[in-house]
This record gives C-alpha cells, sequence and structure tokens, in this order.
C-alpha cells in the first residue's frame, strides 16, 4: 500500500484548518482564526500573541497566561509541529522558492562518514541562538514600550486570515478596502525578501521552539543498522538535505537542535532504507517493503 | 578596537568569536526593524475608531487585541466589522462598529469570546421601555448625533424612523418634529443609523454617511 507523502499530507492537513477558518469567516461560528482559536471561553491563543498582550497591557490576563501554560505542556510533549502540520506559511514559502542552486558537497572522508555519534543530536544543547531570536527579542521589547503587539502587525500568518476576511467582507458587503492590496503584498514582500522566513526570521517559530526545548516524544529516530551511513559508510546527507530546519541527524556538531525539529516527516520520507522514524508513524514505514540499495546507491 | 567590531565580540581567551559578523548584523536587524515598526506604527496610528462595547479605553483596547476575528464572527447581528489599513496601520484588522450593517443588543458575545479582555466585561440590567424589556448596559459605545444636513426631518419632510427605533427613549422631538438625541440617555447601540432611510430615500445627497451616525464619545463630544 502507498503511503501518503509526508508533504501532501501536511498540504492536506493545513488546508483542513484553512478550511475550518473560512468557515468562520463566512458563518458565525466564533471560533477564530490562528491568532485565537477557541469555542466560547476557551480558547488556545498564540503563544507570541499572548506575551505581547500581557507585555503591552501590563496586565495580568489569566486566559491568555493558562493558554500559554497548556501550549507550552504541549510543546513539551509533541514539539514544534505547529510550524509544519497548521501554519499556512511554508506552504506559500514553496511559491516564492528559487530553483535550488547545484550546491557541491564537501568530498566525504571515509571514515568521518562512518563515525557515528554516540549520543547522537539530542545530547546536543537544546537552544541555539540566532536571527530569529533577536527578532523575538526585539518584537517583544518594542511591544512593552509602545504600547500594543507589534508583531502581529506585520505576522504573515495574520494578515493570511486578514486578507481572506477583507475578501470575504468585499464579496460579501461591496466593502472595498486598500487592506485587500495591501495585506498580500505585505507577505509577498516578506517571503520573498526573506525566502527562509521561518528559518531566519519567524519569532513565532523560535518561540515555539524555545518551548520545545525540553520536548520529549515525537521525535526522529535513526535505527543504525538500516542507515546506510552508519551501517554501509554511504555518504548518504538526503536526510540533512531534506531537512527545512537544518538538522543534521548524524553530526550533532554541526546541527541545530532537535527543539526545531517540526515532525514535518520529511527526513523518513526521504530515507531509503527506511531508517528514521517517528513514533505514531513507525508502524506504517516498516510494514512498506525497504527499496532496494541498488537503485540507492546513484542518488547518493 | 575597529578589528574587534568587525570580527565580532571576542571570547576572552579562545579563538571563536562569539557571533559571526553576519550574525552580529542579523541579530541587530531584527531588533532595530522591530523597534522600528513598533515606532512607526505608533507615529503614524489613526484615529479613534468606534469599538465593540467594552472596547472602548483605546489604548488598553489596542495593547490587547489580536485581531484574531472572533468577535467579528461571533456577532449575531453583524455589526461588527474589520478596520481597513486606511484607518490607520495599528488599527487595521482590528474590530470596528458598522451601523450601516447591523445594531448593537449588547448581547455580549463578542466579550465572551475575547482571550485578552481588548473587550473587557460590561454589566446589562433589564429595564421596560414601550411595553418591552430591553438590556441597559453600563458602557457607551458612543453617541448618536444628527447630521441636520443629510436628515430628512431636518430638510424636507416628517420622518420619524430613528425616533420609533430607538430603544432607550434617546431620541425625542423638537417642536419643528425633527429628531434631537439625549446624549445621556444614548448609548451607541447604532439602531437609529441602522434603520435611517436617508441614504436610500435622499439618493441625490451623495456620500455614505446617513442621517443620524454614532461617534466616539471623544468625537461627539458628550
Amino acid at each position: 500500500m502507498m503511503r501518503i507523502k509526508a508533504s501532501k499530507l501536511r498540504a492536506l492537513v493545513i488546508a483542513a484548518v484553512a478550511v475550518i477558518i473560512v468557515v468562520d469567516l463566512v458563518s458565525r461560528t466564533g471560533t477564530g482564526t490562528i491568532s485565537v482559536f477557541g469555542y466560547k471561553k476557551i480558547a488556545a491563543v498564540c503563544p507570541l500573541g499572548s506575551i505581547e498582550s500581557l507585555l503591552a497591557s501590563k496586565t495580568f490576563l489569566p486566559l491568555a497566561v493558562i493558554s500559554f501554560l497548556v501550549l507550552l505542556a504541549i510543546a513539551i510533549l509533541i514539539g514544534r509541529i505547529f510550524c509544519a502540520w497548521i501554519c499556512p506559511i511554508p506552504v506559500m514559502r514553496r511559491w516564492f522558492r528559487r530553483p535550488p542552486k547545484s550546491e557541491e558537497s564537501p568530498a566525504a572522508d571515509e571514515a568521518e562518514v562512518r563515525r557515528v555519534h554516540a549520543h547522537g543530536v539530542s545530547a546536543l544543547s537544546p537552544v541555539k541562538i540566532d536571527t530569529r531570536h533577536w527578532v523575538l527579542g526585539g518584537a517583544l521589547l518594542s511591544t512593552a514600550i509602545f504600547g500594543f503587539p507589534v508583531f502581529c502587525l506585520v505576522c504573515p500568518i495574520g494578515l493570511t486570515f486578514g486578507t481572506l476576511a477583507v475578501l470575504w467582507r468585499l464579496l460579501h458587503f461591496n466593502e472595498p478596502s486598500w487592506s485587500l492590496l495591501v495585506f498580500p503584498a505585505m507577505i509577498v514582500l516578506e517571503l520573498t525578501v526573506f525566502r527562509k522566513w521561518c528559518r531566519k526570521v519567524c519569532p513565532l517559530g523560535a518561540l515555539i521552539s524555545l518551548m520545545s526545548a525540553l520536548n520529549i516524544f515525537v521525535r526522529p529516530k535513526v535505527d543504525h543498522t538500516t542507515c546506510l551511513r552508519t551501517a554501509k559508510g554511504v555518504d548518504c546527507q538526503l536526510c540533512k538535505e531534506a531537512c527545512y530546519e537544518e538538522i543534521d541527524l548524524h553530526h550533532a556538531d554541526q546541527s541545530q537542535p532537535l527543539a526545531e525539529c517540526t515532525k514535518c516527516r520529511d527526513c523518513s520520507d526521504v530515507c531509503p532504507v527506511h531508517a528514521i522514524t517517528f513514533p505514531f508513524f513507525q508502524k506504517k514505514s516498516s510494514s512498506e517493503g525497504v527499496v532496494p540499495v541498488d537503485s540507492v546507491h546513484e542518488e547518493a | 578596537m575597529e578589528k574587534e567590531r568587525s570580527d565580532g565580540a571576542l571570547n576572552a581567551g579562545s579563538r571563536q568569536p562569539i557571533m559571526s559578523r553576519r550574525a552580529f548584523l542579523g541579530a541587530a536587524g531584527g531588533v532595530v526593524a522591530m523597534i522600528g515598526l513598533g515606532g512607526a506604527a505608533k507615529a503614524l496610528a489613526g484615529g479613534q475608531l468606534l469599538r465593540p462595547p467594552g472596547g472602548q479605553n483605546e489604548s488598553a483596547f489596542l495593547a490587547r487585541c489580536l485581531k484574531c476575528d472572533r468577535c467579528r464572527s461571533i456577532c449575531p447581528t453583524g455589526v461588527i466589522g474589520i478596520a481597513r489599513v486606511e484607518d490607520g496601520f495599528v488599527n487595521a484588522r482590528t474590530p470596528v462598529m458598522k451601523f450601516h450593517l447591523g445594531e448593537c443588543t449588547f448581547c455580549g458575545k463578542c466579550t465572551d469570546v475575547c482571550p485578552t479582555r481588548a473587550l473587557q466585561a460590561y454589566h446589562t440590567r433589564d429595564a421596560k421601555f414601550r411595553g418591552s424589556t430591553v438590556r441597559v448596559p453600563d458602557v457607551r459605545i458612543g453617541v448618536a448625533t444628527v447630521l441636520t444636513e443629510r436628515c430628512i426631518a431636518w430638510n424636507s419632510g416628517t420622518c420619524e424612523v430613528c425616533s420609533k427605533a430607538c430603544p432607550y427613549g434617546a431620541i425625542s422631538r423638537d417642536s419643528g418634529d425633527r429628531p434631537v438625541v439625549h446624549k445621556d440617555l444614548c448609548n451607541g447601540c447604532g439602531i437609529c443609523t441602522y434603520v435611517c432611510p436617508a441614504l436610500t430615500a435622499r439618493a441625490y445627497i451623495g456620500g455614505t454617511l446617513r442621517g443620524i451616525e454614532v461617534r466616539t464619545i471623544k468625537q461627539g463630544g458628550a
């Protein structure tokens, strides 16, 4: 039986989320958007939005705090799944992708190839500070200074559903607005100037990966007895190349921390011998036949 | 000194810089961009808008609103709309009252679904008026203002649509049978604007304003 490709499955889930939000836009369900999603008084508030509203208002907002703590617990349990499975930006990011440059991989050293790091990536410090964290810090500082949630103004997730809402207002109430041009233009600008928006800029992703620093479940596991690199010494880099988050499951020292893993499953999908598994998906991947190694050698 | 800056700060006693120049530029750029964005948005902030009930403290409202769209979605009369970028960059996507589309019944659903209390909870009491029960809130969205140059009764004839529709008895008629708003009784529910026929009956006057419009408390001069 064919397994659905992870990228396709993700697109389906994201589309389903978008459909629920569009239903809310055109009806009176009041469930909301990704910024705040909920039913009546129970709501999941965007964790960055929660902190921003607390800092900007300088008041204790119980629902924002409770929601943040619940999302923190979820992040510790299952990690940064939001970024791959709910956020619409990774789907849109692909539309603005430059054609990949033919990157020359550095010549493989046979000994280096065979070297297996005893503890894998999990031994690495859970946080590596990069630009996103500075954007996060700047956004929070700015929010505290100026007294309103600053990142929300340019957040491409908010702008995406804002655009849909304005479009609906135009169609339903004939209510034209420059927003309909300005919002998508901002999204396009953000994703073209920063083609690696999610990796280099997004403070929400940075915050969620910080929250996932103690993530314990749903981590990719490499079966070193089948992995071409560790078992056969082949210089296979497919999983590393497939990872948008620049995680290298074989080189802890060159890898982003595992807290950055969005559980997108691209590494598991691309592995020719199905050596990488995620919990909950284990059965499916192992029930599938193993690809003959010959066909792999050409790629690797 | 110059060298140190270009290489990034150096770790004491190690050859590894804490931060590469590229990383430093990215970090500084990120922080500066966010501060600049906040400052620019603050500088270009639009005027006070008509907010849903409970959102009348504009600075507290803007500090808390996450533009999640829940209040607009749940509103049973559809009176809550979305502010446009023309209303100010900070206001874009925030909820505003559109009294041409409905009126506020103070049902409290919008404040219920607001998780950050941008719309703060308010109280209502039931009162009898003209034989029916009305909800009297302890908040005011704004104040209705008769636009005398557009109002039908003030110009060409008799019209008593707004004064008859007002559930709070806040609109009476003067000796010339023209509507007059009692600001102390008006809470800005907007039903007068919603029912005002000035735009349809007087198509030639142009524009989008009706004969009676709700203004914010600041603008309305209560």
